[in-house]
């Protein structure tokens, strides 16, 4: 891409507009026949509840301003303060919040699970934010001479590292819980975390390649846990 | 409530309320199918680096895009330029591009490569009207 593209061309531009009022009619100015009211003023609805998240959702699809006020409000602090744990620059971490809450309008009568909103929240907003992040390390002027000391722009994010971790501390219990001593210490040689003992060997390559099965098939057993 | 959470934080409040918007709903989505990480290079050795390569499918569309930025300036403000490629039946396309509040549309040569330049920093999707089809939009990222 690049050499003999076409020029740009910037036809009419037309503006979007959302309703700034606070309403309780849709956007096409109807009221859906199956929704109650919410109240303007409290957010709740006619029976002196808060909606749910599954609720909002549908009556932001059908058009409701006030919904997505409500959603926004509920939501916005986890989205920030998720955005702000990644130590972007403001710019970019106003520009990863703001493609978090375009994506959830755009995903918005999509959404499979309306009620785990919260949950699909944070995920995109770590997706937005480790992308960003990437986006901006490649634009950082730096030193040439501090490269090299420089962390890879594509290193994992905090969640992989983090579910990394878990799965690593879970594998290190289930090697805990291993009743035979000399089970432990093969299977953390077999990790590459400890010297091989002289007696691992010992009986030959078949006989250790046995131990090793039976050890796997332990561990399994283990970390799957009772039926 | 997440311990982290502030009742108080209305940090990007309006832009979050801006961007409700249910005109798109029948369109079909072009979701994120490629997003090869970029090897870490020297940002100096390249004046305008490629900042994100994505790609874009849906049924027989697809769209390949690059976002170039050149390295940021005192005040963080550069123009930004996407380069694209759509491939699939695209005779007679029209490609928009969609960004928070506004929509304009972009000429698409006979090969289907087409780019933007000038554009401010910030979210950005890409809208394709094809005649007889609903139209395709992109999910949104950032340039």
């Amino acid at each position: 891409m690049g050499a003999g593209l076409p020029d740009q061309s910037h036809e009419t531009i037309h503006t979007v507009v959302p309703s700034p009022e606070i309403v309780l009619l849709s956007q096409n100015g109807h009221q859906s026949p199956h929704l109650l009211p919410i109240s303007a003023t409290t957010g709740l609805d006619s029976d002196g509840l808060e909606p749910g998240d599954a609720e909002l959702v549908r009556r932001a699809c059908a058009g409701d301003a006030r919904a997505w006020e409500l959603i926004v409000d509920r939501h916005l602090p986890l989205v920030n303060a998720i955005a702000r744990s990644y130590r972007l620059s403001v710019p970019d971490r106003e520009d990863a919040v703001q493609n978090v809450w375009l994506t959830l309008n755009q995903y918005l009568p999509r959404l499979r699970e309306p009620d785990r909103l919260r949950a699909w929240l944070r995920r995109v907003t770590n997706d937005a934010c480790t992308r960003q992040r990437r986006h901006a390390l490649r634009q950082r002027p730096v030193d040439p001479h501090m490269l090299a000391d420089l962390a890879p722009a594509d290193g994992p994010d905090p969640e992989s590292a983090y579910l990394e971790r878990e799965r690593h501390e879970e594998l290190h219990r289930a090697i805990r819980r291993l009743t035979d001593t000399r089970d432990r210490i093969a299977v953390l040689h077999y990790l590459d975390e400890t010297p091989a003992p002289a007696w691992v060997h010992g009986g030959g390559p078949r006989a250790a390649a046995n131990h090793r099965r039976r050890i796997i098939r332990t561990l399994r057993r283990v970390m799957k846990g009772p039926e | 409530m997440d311990r982290t959470d502030s009742p108080r934080d209305t940090d990007g409040r309006a832009a979050a309320l801006a961007a409700f918007d249910r005109r798109d709903d029948g369109a079909d989505l072009a979701g994120l199918t490629e997003h090869p990480p970029l090897r870490p290079s020297a940002p100096r050795a390249d004046p305008e680096p490629v900042t994100a390569s994505l790609r874009f499918d849906h049924d027989d569309l697809g769209l390949a895009v690059q976002v170039l930025a050149p390295a940021r300036g005192p005040r963080g403000s550069v123009d930004r330029t996407v380069h694209g490629q759509l491939t699939g039946h695209v005779d007679e396309a029209d490609l928009r591009v969609r960004r928070p509040g506004r929509s304009f549309g972009v000429r698409v040569g006979a090969d289907g490569r087409f780019a933007v330049t000038g554009l401010d920093r910030g979210p950005l999707s890409l809208e394709v009207r094809r005649p007889g089809r609903a139209p395709v939009i992109t999910d949104w990222f950032t340039v």
